[in-house]
């Protein structure tokens, strides 16, 4: 187990570029309108046309190309799972047989059409998150939930557990770090036995992390009403976010990418 | 026992970013191709326990949220983690809150894993065929008794470590909460 080794791979790259600067509001409609269409596709002229939209992203948010491929990297196994079921899931005439398997025309059709949705739609959250800071995806999140008329006080309060869960991250990860070499000094084990023999020596790893964490909750909790907060009533922001025209386009464009999958081509 | 509000967002806010830590740990369970059993709904039900069941779902929310947002994987698959971790959390909480002893401890823990069970294999058969492509039938003799045995021994195994540790935790809990809304309580202490 190594958690501060894991934690530093964060995946938002720093850069100035289109996409950075855009609202983090935009780029989660764009989003989400991306993946619901890419489930839509039905056949290759279209998957054609997406494959130019997300190549032209990638480009356009000048993050290294090799970025991307970690994220796909990092789920060849479902990738790889997606190919075996579809491969002789059967149906059509038998292109290539052996022993018990065949493998099929329509197979390997629908192999390279699934496959191709699961990139593409690993790829659409790739750019998202790559372009994207956390802070300013919750910053996004809460202000539109409350264009969708979600109260203002539960958005604020979800965007601050957010900022907070995702301030105390490293933090937390520092402190498991030290609880796990503290009780590995006094003989514990983690790494061996069954699962139940793990779940079992996670426990001493595990009370002292989670009462320190109340610990920290509860200082924090005292810092904060000691500055006088009090949820979202009378509270401003520093950094305000506004819908410049580029972003206005973007949204618009976005929507149109519907009825390139709508009309029939 | 009442709480403040202050005091319940920090500790969703913390208990998420702990759980977030607990996800990077992933333990592969090899005899189950590609499933990685993670730790993280411990700290939900831990927030489940403590303060109630939105809590606990809020922190399950905010967990795959940030998951997402630092790793970046595939949606589906944070989406299905998300529900599991709501429907464990959310149903073992409701049914603690009435009566928290340690007997309904055990039966709300018991209740909840079957739920999660049938739950995600109810929820696996609607969205995985579209989503992959495949017939029903093929999902459900071939690939349903994986995802009923790794979820079973997912809730099982968070549901029996939450049960060892719960109250060393809440112990603390409750102490630190009696300390901040009772202002005398320096007086009371010896």
């Amino acid at each position: 187990m190594n958690f501060l080794g894991n934690i530093t791979i964060g995946q938002y790259v720093p850069r100035d570029s289109f996409l950075h600067n855009l609202d983090p509001r935009t780029k989660i409609i764009f989003n989400l309108v991306l993946i619901t269409v890419v489930f839509l596709i039905k056949n290759f002229y279209q998957y054609a046309f997406f494959g130019g939209v997300i190549l032209v992203m990638m480009v356009l948010s000048r993050v290294p190309l090799s970025h991307y491929f970690r994220g796909l990297k990092a789920l060849w196994m479902l990738i790889a799972l997606t190919v075996v079921f579809q491969i002789f899931s059967g149906g059509g005439h038998v292109m290539y047989s052996f022993w018990v398997f065949k493998i099929t025309d329509v197979a390997v059709y629908n192999t390279v059409f699934i496959t191709l949705r699961l990139v593409f739609i690993i790829l659409a959250a790739s750019v998202l998150t790559l372009t994207t800071s956390p802070i300013r995806l919750a910053d996004g999140l809460e202000s539109l939930m409350r264009t969708f008329r979600v109260p203002k006080e539960w958005s604020h309060d979800f965007s601050m557990m957010i900022s907070i869960a995702f301030r105390f991250i490293p933090v937390l990860a520092i402190e498991a770090e030290h609880v796990m070499r503290a009780q590995l000094s006094r003989g514990a084990r983690f790494d061996r036995g069954g699962l139940i023999q793990r779940a079992k020596g996670m426990i001493p790893l595990l009370i002292p992390l989670f009462v320190g964490a109340v610990r920290m909750a509860d200082e924090l909790a005292i810092a904060m009403e000691a500055r006088c907060y009090r949820g979202a009533e009378g509270r401003t922001k520093y950094k305000q976010l506004n819908l410049k025209k580029s972003d206005c386009a973007f949204i618009i464009a976005s929507f149109a990418m519907i009825l390139v999958v709508i009309l029939p081509l | 026992m009442t709480v403040n509000k202050t005091k319940k967002l920090t500790i969703i806010g913390v208990f998420s970013a702990m759980a977030v830590v607990l996800m990077l740990v992933e333990i592969p369970i090899p005899q189950l191709l590609g499933f990685k059993y993670d730790p993280s709904d411990i700290a939900a039900l831990l927030v489940g326990f403590m303060i109630g069941p939105i809590p606990g779902i809020l922190t399950v929310l905010i967990k795959d949220l940030l998951y997402f947002a630092i790793r970046g994987t595939d949606v589906v698959g944070i989406f299905m983690n998300a529900a599991a971790g709501s429907m464990l959390v959310g149903f073992s909480a409701l049914f603690y809150r009435k009566r928290k002893t340690k007997t309904t401890a055990v039966v709300s823990l018991s209740l909840a894993t079957l739920l999660l069970v049938v739950g995600m294999d109810a929820l696996n058969m609607l969205v995985y065929p579209p989503y992959l492509k495949v017939s029903y039938m093929f999902i459900f003799k071939n690939y349903l008794w994986v995802i009923t045995i790794f979820n079973l021994v997912k809730a099982i195994v968070d549901g029996f470590v939450t049960f060892l540790i719960y109250k060393k935790t809440s112990n603390v809990f409750k102490l630190e909460a009696w300390k901040t809304t009772n202002r005398k309580w320096r007086s009371s202490e010896k």
